[in-house]
């Protein structure tokens, strides 16, 4: 038994400090962006199903009437239809990204989301590209839709950053997580600086707004461009409510994200760096 | 050799179930299934356990946010304790003593990657850590709760289907 236990405490350990010294050395990253290559796809299928469960749930009200609606769906429901939908969304989604991407000259990276972060880890995203596509730290990722009632052209919506990094995937951190953190401006007047930071997954809130600067309700907020690789212009929220109150230092608000950060699965990644 | 690849099979899908399908529900993204099956197999054949315990945290890690081996040295504590336990005081293989081997090793599983995830904080290898506040708790305690139920299905599929498995699925140790 004694011996046994020492053989076995003997082979853990080794592999141990050979795990930690080949990834140290960088001899495992082939390895493991083989396994990404191969993983990736099962991860993107069950992040979908997911998703469509999620959609399916929401919209929900009464049991009988839910039923009905699905039974009626299934039979106009065939394999054709649904594979024709999902490429004509895909279709349309590429468009406005490229639109808005090509108007900008921003050079960038396609992604699908593939998983989230589980328990703690909740706000952030796993998406499907990485080192290998010149992806680094730091990068926005964006959401483009055409919003007619705000906008005259498709605009570039901010999800959140990149925070880490591997051969073929990447995890990004969005913008309502407590630990995010963007240099913002206001659309109106770009004299003003801020920061806007995430509430609990659920909220914005910008805050460091000089007291000189005038901030209202209804203004747009965008990043400032004062951080590196997130260019000026791309669109956080709208300012709902102001916060401040006599004595504070500085003028704080609550933003409203523009994005529903649900239900997403293709995101362009901006490649800002040399 | 096929067993073993049914088991690599098995560690993919529990990994991409978890972070992928598992993750999009509010409710459910705390359940641990890949803790809950190496702990699980703990019992039933250590060297499959063992199996679990590096493939699947080696891909728990590359896809979790917190530094390298985080998840992997975090599993490894927990299947280790859970075996030992099982070897010396739940040796019956009851669905109680193994509703105890996994309330344990969710609690040693999450008290060694909280210590881990503070040491590499420190060291500076993250910038990222995780808030000990009543957010926490409440997906701890939802997560114990998670896992045991998950627990409760595991272990009267394994039952119901005992014979049959033990010839294709587990290696004899």
């Amino acid at each position: 038994m004694k011996n046994f236990l020492s053989k076995f405490s003997f082979f853990i350990i080794t592999v141990v400090l050979l795990l930690i010294f080949f990834h140290w050395l960088g001899f495992l990253n082939p390895v493991l962006g083989g396994f990404q290559k191969a993983v990736n796809p099962v991860q993107k299928f069950f992040y979908n199903v997911s998703v469509k469960s999620q959609v399916l749930f929401s919209t929900a009200e009464d049991p009988k009437k839910e039923n009905e609606a699905l039974k009626t769906r299934l039979e106009k429901f065939t394999v054709d239809q649904v594979k024709l939908e999902l490429l004509a969304r895909e279709n349309e989604i590429l468009r406005h990204e490229l639109d808005f991407l090509n108007k900008k000259k921003y050079q960038y990276a396609f992604a699908n989301i593939i998983g989230r972060g589980s328990g703690d880890e909740h706000q952030v995203f796993i998406i499907d590209k990485g080192e290998s596509h010149n992806i680094k730290n730091g990068y926005p990722v964006i959401f483009t839709k055409k919003s007619e009632a705000l906008f005259q052209e498709p605009a570039g919506f901010l999800l959140g950053k990149i925070i880490k990094v591997t051969r073929n995937s990447s995890q990004v951190l969005l913008l309502t997580d407590n630990k995010s953190l963007v240099a913002a401006t206001i659309s109106r007047d770009q004299e003003v600086s801020g920061l806007v930071k995430g509430e609990r997954g659920l909220t914005l809130r910008l805050d460091l707004v000089p007291l000189d600067k005038e901030i209202k309700e209804g203004d747009f907020v965008i990043t400032s461009g004062l951080e590196d690789f997130i260019p000026l212009g791309l669109i956080i929220g709208e300012i709902e409510k102001i916060e401040s109150r006599t004595g504070d230092f500085f003028q704080k608000a609550q933003v409203r994200p523009l994005v529903s950060f649900d239900n997403l699965g293709l995101v362009s990644v901006l490649i800002t760096g040399d | 050799m096929l067993k073993i690849i049914l088991h690599i099979i098995f560690i993919v899908l529990a990994v991409s179930i978890q972070r992928s399908f598992l993750s999009g529900f509010v409710v459910l993204n705390n359940l641990n299934l890949l803790l809950i099956m190496a702990v699980f197999m703990a019992t039933l054949d250590f060297k499959l356990a063992i199996l679990w315990v590096f493939l699947g945290g080696v891909l728990g890690d590359m896809y979790s946010l917190y530094p390298w081996l985080s998840v992997t040295l975090s599993l490894l504590l927990s299947v280790l304790v859970a075996r030992i336990l099982f070897l010396n005081i739940f040796t019956n293989k009851s669905f109680g003593a193994l509703s105890i081997l996994i309330l344990i090793g969710t609690l040693i599983y999450n008290l060694l990657f909280l210590s881990l995830i503070y040491c590499f904080y420190l060291l500076k290898k993250t910038s990222f850590y995780i808030n000990l506040d009543f957010n926490y708790l409440v997906n701890l305690s939802w997560q114990v709760l998670e896992n045991l139920i998950f627990s409760v299905i595991i272990f009267y599929l394994v039952n119901s289907m005992k014979q049959r498995l033990s010839k294709s699925f587990l290696v004899q140790s």
